[in-house]
């Protein structure tokens, strides 16, 4: 296991401008990913996950959005500072992107064959034949049956689960070090998501990238990360490595979230749920912001901020109760094997 | 329950016609819904999963004739529903009333809350205004929301709530049966949490039965008394969810629950993928519908349709090796 972080977040600040004024959508986000590492991103809609993501890429209009950070260190070069040309050179190449919607980002009036040779004749210099060769065999790498005849199809004739699969083969194009995979089976059937996970593992063994996978299902993050950071309504809850969060998680959010989903074997009525919901960015409670929902929250919660505490070795929770919950979790449930 | 289920399908099919865009000779039959049976208790859920496009909704959709079957039977409460004529069908809809997935498109966003709850009543005819009011009130309240927010508009709420809306409209009427048609999915998991334990009580003080259509199979373990599987408009499995979880007698099944992601990572660990995607429904293989990606298809599953059969106590099953593939298993 190596420790050096590929990709260093440092206090990530995002707003928007709306009707209802300026919104802070991501608010203080901090995170290591490290050299071959998976980390899991976490968190319900408008938990800040996405943005989080195209934060770091610098993809958000800058006309409606303000990302202001004070690093974010990837491969040694600070992206927060850089400049739109060499965030271009680094987009596609050392840093791949997966989205949710393989309809809506792959571009319907081009070839699949353009689409991946693209990224590819841009990053590097190398002739269309070659660059077309290194196309089918990244489309056969993928999965993807006859390759060849595939490269002149347009999107629609693929399947959702196919074009997902081109969207991989063009986000590994330029073996990046970084891929940036913001819900990449969310709109899939359940067998081609456990199809695609097994291929993203797969290909991660293979090149040793970092993965940064975007997600809203525990199952996602039980199946694959490494590491998983937890957001809630623009900030951080609880981050650490998976199966810490799983047997001891220390922020009653993410013990929640894993207590609503439903099971596969017990026998319960009733689920347990998290009353309320997520709170609107432009009328957000002030302290904890899941303090109204929370059923540990106590006057202390709500009176500022509560601090990142560590709670395990690489393990942190933004509650100020975490220590408590850890150790009322000191018999994991469901840990036999 | 030996009494006569409240409803029971028999042999229920629907086929589109796919047509030429520009000549309009036919192309070919996409077999939707292919001779789907079903019995619904009163006061139980059924749970119906499969992938995209093997005719889940449609199914749900036609018992409500909200798509005209072509054919079989839907037997409510005895009587057949797709013999009623249009008076009777109205008002036997009192009694059958389904739940949308996506809580944005199905509310009309110029109606007030009011107006969309009490919108079945007003049909139905046979109570003053001031009635329906109150009843849209102690819906609201029923369903877990402000009665005092009948004024508003649905874009004034959360899409959870926007959920209860709907989920009162559907009790409006009084019904018996409702057909839940992906209701929780477009949710966020702490809210879909929220919604399936309302659903729960509902069905508890109403006496209500569900179909629950889902392609979640943990939400659908949780909520169902029978689950029945479906693929490629076909019916593979029906059993009761404890036999159909721990013990699935048709490959597909166990191909669908092998894929769900585990529960904690310490389970991780190669499992059995099935290859393949789902192929068209249009103009299906001859024979057993699964047999291209079927890890255990002989010559006779490409040659003869598999028929759904009793193996075990109300377990029904459409494969020609169940037997064979239990005693390998076990």
């Amino acid at each position: 296991m190596q420790r050096n972080p590929i990709l260093r977040v440092e206090g990530l600040r995002t707003t928007f401008t709306s009707d209802d004024g300026e919104v802070v959508a991501v608010d203080d986000v901090s995170f290591d990913v490290n050299e071959g590492e998976i980390v899991g991103l976490i968190g319900e809609s408008g938990s800040g996950k996405s943005v989080t993501a195209l934060a770091v890429m610098g993809l958000l209009p800058k006309t409606t959005s303000h990302v202001t950070a004070e690093r974010i260190m990837f491969d040694g070069r600070d992206l927060a500072h850089a400049s739109e040309r060499e965030l271009r050179r680094l987009r596609g190449g050392s840093i791949g992107m997966i989205f949710q919607e393989p309809m809506s980002s792959l571009n319907p009036v081009l070839k699949i064959g353009d689409q991946l040779i693209e990224p590819i004749r841009i990053h590097e210099r190398i002739s269309y034949r070659a660059a077309f060769d290194r196309g089918v065999e990244l489309l056969t790498k993928v999965g993807i049956p006859s390759p060849v005849q595939r490269m002149n199809d347009y999107p629609h004739q693929l399947s959702g689960g196919m074009r997902q699969r081109v969207m991989i083969a063009i986000a590994l194009s330029c073996s990046p070090k970084l891929l940036l995979a913001d819900e990449p089976t969310t709109a899939l059937d359940v067998t081609i998501q456990a199809q695609l996970l097994d291929l993203l593992l797969e290909i991660q063994a293979e090149t040793k990238m970092a993965i940064v996978l975007i997600t809203h299902s525990m199952g996602v993050i039980a199946e694959c990360a490494d590491k998983v950071v937890v957001m809630y309504s623009g900030r951080i809850a609880e981050q650490g490595p998976v199966t810490e969060i799983f047997d001891r998680p220390g922020h009653p959010y993410t013990k929640g979230l894993m207590q609503c989903t439903p099971e596969l074997t017990g026998n319960s009525r009733r689920l347990t749920t998290i009353p309320g919901t997520l709170p609107s960015l432009s009328a957000l409670p002030p302290g904890c912001r899941f303090a109204p929902r929370c059923d540990l929250a106590q006057p202390d919660c709500v009176a500022g901020r509560p601090p990142m505490i560590a709670i395990g070795k690489e393990h942190a929770s933004a509650c100020i109760r975490a220590d408590e919950l850890v150790v009322s979790a000191a018999q994991p449930e469901g840990a036999e094997v | 329950m030996s009494k006569a289920p409240l409803l029971s399908v028999r042999d229920l099919s629907k086929y589109f016609t796919i047509r030429s865009p520009f000549r309009g000779t036919t192309v070919g039959t996409v077999q939707a819904v292919n001779r789907v049976s079903f019995d619904i208790g009163e006061g139980e859920t059924l749970g119906l999963v499969g992938e995209s496009g093997c005719g889940k909704s449609t199914t749900g959709r036609l018992l409500l004739r909200l798509i005209e079957p072509d054919r079989g039977e839907v037997l409510f409460e005895g009587r057949d529903l797709l013999k009623l004529d249009a008076g009777e069908l109205k008002a036997i809809r009192k009694s059958i009333q389904i739940v949308f997935q996506d809580p944005f498109s199905s509310l009309n966003p110029r109606m007030t809350v009011e107006d969309i709850i009490t919108e079945p009543l007003y049909v139905q005819g046979g109570m003053t205004r001031h009635d329906m009011r109150d009843r849209a009130r102690m819906l609201l309240e029923r369903v877990g929301l402000n009665a005092a927010h009948i004024t508003r508009y649905p874009h004034e709420f959360s899409g959870g709530q926007r959920q209860r809306i709907g989920i009162a409209r559907a009790l409006a009427a009084d019904p018996r049966f409702i057909v839940c048609d992906e209701a929780v999915s477009a949710l966020d998991v702490s809210v879909q949490a929220q919604v399936i334990n309302l659903l729960q009580d509902l069905q508890e003080e109403f006496n209500l039965s569900y179909l629950f259509i889902a392609h979640d199979l943990s939400v659908v373990r949780h909520i169902s008394d029978r689950v029945a599987v479906m693929y490629l408009g076909e019916v593979v499995e029906i059993a009761g969810k404890d036999a159909l979880y721990a013990s699935p007698r048709h490959p597909y099944t166990k191909a669908l629950l092998e894929a769900i992601p585990v529960a904690h990572p310490r389970l991780r660990g190669k499992r059995a993928r099935l290859g393949g995607e789902v192929s068209s429904a249009l103009n299906p293989p001859p024979g057993c519908r699964f047999s291209q990606r079927c890890p255990f298809a002989q010559d006779v599953c490409r040659r003869e349709a598999p028929a759904l059969r009793e193996l075990g106590e109300r377990h029904q099953v459409a494969c020609h090796f169940a037997e064979e593939l239990q005693a390998v298993a076990a």
